[in-house]
């Protein structure tokens, strides 16, 4: 088995979990060309058997692979976040915050809070608190392979340029209206649940897949010992 | 072999009839059967079957099941309830497009 996993690796397929799914149908090919030839050696058998792969060898294989993960850990991240908004216990608790949030809004802005760069304090809060949750959602998807970091590209596209599109809004009204402040700090409340609601999602996601590829990687450490 | 054109098109129903018939399979044992049913007429490349594979329990027509054979890993794949039903309709939609080429190759065309 270790021979037949260093023919694989040699191959230039080095993630564990990847290793593990062309294994064993890798495995069954050598002992069936073995079985033909006796008098093959084991060197002989991978090559022969590698070639029975086609001209793209494991590639294929792989590369849906792959795919079929992105897919399914983005399957996942869907279904939780399906979760969240039916789930008894978060939507009553996310309602009561975005409720916080909007009336804090409309307090820093009805008393001119707005000590860093003319923002209001409250948004100022909920860009960084999301900042941090963001660096922290890095920081544990860290060791995933990148081809199938199921937060990579969301990350950057949601959860930084919506907050920061909202903060550049708020600068432009030097006194809000009773109106302004209804229309902003509502936006500030549902942008704010909406966020809790996909780094809930993403995380109890990466938890998910982290486990997979951590029992994956164990079979895989025990094969190779 | 020029089959394996034909092959391509149909691997979806292939690989459904083979796991109707039989509760699971893996892989390799797919591309066997296939070997041996035909006489070594028809045969599944690697290239061909874990995509459809990969495609069939992505849409939640099949499941997989892991476990350890001779110290390796092994993954089992059978048909979910909507793959059962998605099998019947796959396997007759794919006779009826052979019983219709059959009439074709079979009857003397003459047009005019």
């Amino acid at each position: 088995m270790q021979q037949l996993t260093a023919f694989i690796e040699s191959r230039g397929f080095k993630e564990p979990f990847v290793v593990m799914e062309i294994l064993d149908h890798f495995a069954c090919k050598v002992e069936e060309k073995l079985e033909n030839s006796p008098n093959l050696t084991l060197e002989d058998a991978m090559h022969k058997a590698h070639a029975d792969f086609g001209a793209l060898g494991f590639s294929p294989i792989s590369s849906t692979y792959y795919a079929y993960l992105k897919k399914k850990y983005k399957s996942i991240y869907n279904s939780q976040r399906k979760k969240i908004f039916t789930s008894w216990f978060y939507m009553p608790l996310l309602a009561v915050i975005g409720i916080i949030i909007y009336k804090a809004f409309a307090w820093c802005e009805i008393n001119n809070y707005r000590h860093l760069f003319e923002i209001n304090d409250v948004a100022n809060s909920c860009f960084l608190l999301f900042f941090v949750s963001s660096a922290y959602l890095r920081t544990y998807s860290q060791d995933f392979p990148k081809k199938i970091d199921p937060i990579k590209s969301t990350i950057l596209a949601v959860d930084v340029t919506l907050p920061i599109g909202l903060v550049f809004i708020t600068p432009h009204f030097n006194k809000l209206s009773e109106r302004g402040i209804a229309i902003l700090g509502t936006m500030y409340a549902l942008v704010f649940v909406y966020l809790c609601i996909r780094h809930i999602s993403l995380h109890r996601t990466l938890k998910i897949a982290k486990k997979e590829i951590e029992e994956t990687s164990n079979n895989y450490n025990n094969l190779v010992a | 072999m020029e089959s394996n054109q034909f092959i391509k098109g149909s691997l979806t129903a292939i690989i459904l009839k083979l796991l109707e018939d039989n509760s699971r399979m893996y892989g390799y044992e797919m591309t066997k059967a296939v070997r041996e049913l035909t006489k070594e007429k028809m045969n599944i490349t690697e290239a061909a079957l874990y995509p459809a594979l990969h495609k069939l329990v992505d849409e939640g027509l099949l499941d997989t099941i892991n476990e350890m054979v001779d110290g390796r890993v092994r993954k089992y794949y059978s048909l979910t309830k909507k793959g059962k039903k998605e099998a019947t309709t796959k396997i007759d939609a794919l006779n009826e497009a052979i019983a219709s080429v059959q009439i074709i190759l079979n009857s003397k065309l003459a047009y005019e």
